[in-house]
């Protein structure tokens, strides 16, 4: 993988992606202030700043991939000297950086709560960062009919079981309230949403390094 | 292998359900233009993107002068250039961001020969390349092609669905393209003979996978057609380029001046044609049945 040739993909994927997301942006920091009027007393809404960072995650990363697979443009990027691992780090790259900026743009404005302790912000990063990598990995393998519906039920299957799981037995909720408490807890959820994140883009190199090009567009 | 081969095909073999392309065997080398006829499905676009290195083939190897060719090698991607027939730029970006971006992924670009380039095609570069004709989108593909020094350039079907004049434009192209750059391979698929006549110093063509035809295409300038009702009447000679059946009339591609040209001339039962297009008569003939023979 060649640094300068990850940043010309990243300068190039500014240049076709940046005004429509720095638009996008402005739209989710405009819907956050709205929507923080007619809370009472103006209170912080982390409910709502996390859920439409998830949106805008799952939106930016698909369109990340559905643009170059529909437009055909991933087969002359295949034509050209640049290796498939750069062509994909700069994909996860990119929808990470731009993931963490709304996001702690929008949760320091609008929800700082979320940064009290520091590890809760830190840990609801890391789940957009593997929400965003998971669409990704599954609109570049698979049509967006199933994109969609395999990103969330990886990303939100074990979260439902789990709470399915916990959700009448008191003992257990209040283990895994202490384990959250714990110091290690949060750093411990971090890393394993990291490893999840980092697995994902693994899986998904190496399956773009193996296809042929006519299963990278649509 | 040969110093002018710049790729050979060994036993290459595509499967896919009902169809496998080949094996086929082939060199491409250097100073030539391959011109790749077929119908539809035949396997010419599999072809192109198993050369490129980009369809896996399931038999087979490609083989150039640093050796065998791997699966995504980047040294074989930075020698050559594919211009598809659908041309996949990015529609946002002009033609001088396109061949920016195009400089700063290959290695051996030359800037002076990318602005002479631009200059001769005429390549508009402050448009935006969804603003582009498909003419154009071609000639923005073989202007990176040529400016990065490809030693193979494959062309899919570029005159597909262009007009007669930008058809001849392209034509005239790949005509100059190949007299100045003596060093260049071009792998030309087309379904229009004309093309090919305009362009190719090499035909091949393809039908249902199987390479039924291979031959320098001054061959059909210097070669004689001849039909005949009666079949079998010349055996098998290496004067006889190409043969097939049609509606019970035998058709022969004889190579002129040759031994047997002369016979068939004296010969009563053998009429000698001169089609508008030899190529067309060639192509409509080749490869059709199991009888067929090169």
């Amino acid at each position: 993988m060649k640094p300068p040739i990850l940043v010309t993909l990243l300068a190039k994927d500014l240049r076709l992606h940046g005004l429509p997301l720095l638009l996008m942006m402005g739209v989710v920091l405009a819907a956050c202030a709205g929507v923080m009027q007619f809370v009472p007393n103006r209170r912080p809404i982390p409910g709502f700043v996390f859920n439409v960072n998830m949106f805008f995650s799952i939106l930016m990363s698909e369109w990340l991939i559905t643009r170059e697979r529909s437009k055909r443009s991933f087969a002359w990027l295949r034509s050209l000297p640049v290796d498939d691992r750069t062509v994909a780090a700069g994909k996860f790259l990119y929808a990470a950086v731009v993931s963490a900026v709304l996001w702690t743009a929008s949760s320091a404005l609008f929800a700082p709560v979320l940064w009290s302790p520091w590890s809760t912000g830190l840990v609801l990063q890391c789940s957009l960062l593997v929400l965003g990598a998971l669409l990704i990995g599954a609109r570049w393998r698979t049509n967006w009919r199933y994109a969609h519906g395999i990103a969330l039920a990886i990303f939100a299957g074990p979260i439902l079981i789990f709470l399915a799981l916990v959700g009448e037995d008191t003992a257990r909720r209040a283990a895994l309230v202490a384990l959250w408490n714990a110091p290690y807890g949060p750093p411990l959820a971090a890393a394993g949403l990291l490893l999840i994140y980092v697995s994902t883009i693994w899986w998904t190199v190496r399956w773009v390094e193996s296809a042929n090009t006519y299963q990278l567009v649509d | 292998m040969n110093e002018d081969t710049v790729l050979e095909l060994v036993d290459i073999r595509r499967r896919f359900p009902g169809f496998e392309l080949g094996p086929l065997s082939l060199k491409l080398r250097r100073g030539r233009v391959y011109g790749l006829l077929g119908p539809n499905g035949a396997g010419k676009t599999t072809l192109l993107d198993l050369v490129a290195l980009q369809t896996r083939p399931t038999g087979g190897v490609l083989r150039t002068d640093g050796g065998l060719l791997s699966w995504g090698s980047r040294a074989w991607m930075a020698r050559l250039s594919y211009v598809r027939e659908v041309v996949a730029f990015y529609d946002e970006l002009t033609v001088a961001d396109t061949l920016r971006l195009a400089s700063r992924l290959y290695d051996r670009w030359d800037p002076t020969l990318a602005a002479r380039l631009v200059d001769t095609l005429e390549l508009p570069l402050d448009r935006r390349v969804r603003e582009l004709s498909k003419g154009t989108k071609v000639k923005l593909g073989i202007a990176s092609a040529l400016a990065h020094h490809a030693d193979l350039l494959l062309l899919d079907e570029p005159t597909a669905g262009l007009d007669p004049t930008a058809r001849a434009g392209v034509q005239a192209i790949v005509r100059d393209m190949a007299r100045d750059h003596p060093r260049l391979c071009v792998l030309f698929s087309s379904h229009i003979f004309e093309d090919l006549e305009e362009t190719a110093t090499d035909l091949l063509i393809l039908r249902s996978g199987r390479l039924v035809f291979e031959a320098p295409a001054d061959v059909l300038s210097t070669s004689t057609l001849y039909r005949t009702e009666t079949a079998g009447a010349v055996g098998p000679s290496s004067d006889v380029l190409a043969r097939w059946k049609d509606k019970g009339t035998e058709w022969l591609l004889v190579l002129g001046g040759s031994a047997l040209d002369a016979e068939l001339r004296q010969r009563a039962d053998h009429v000698e044609e001169r089609p508008s297009s030899p190529l067309a008569a060639l192509y409509h003939g080749t490869g059709h049945r199991k009888g067929d023979e090169r």
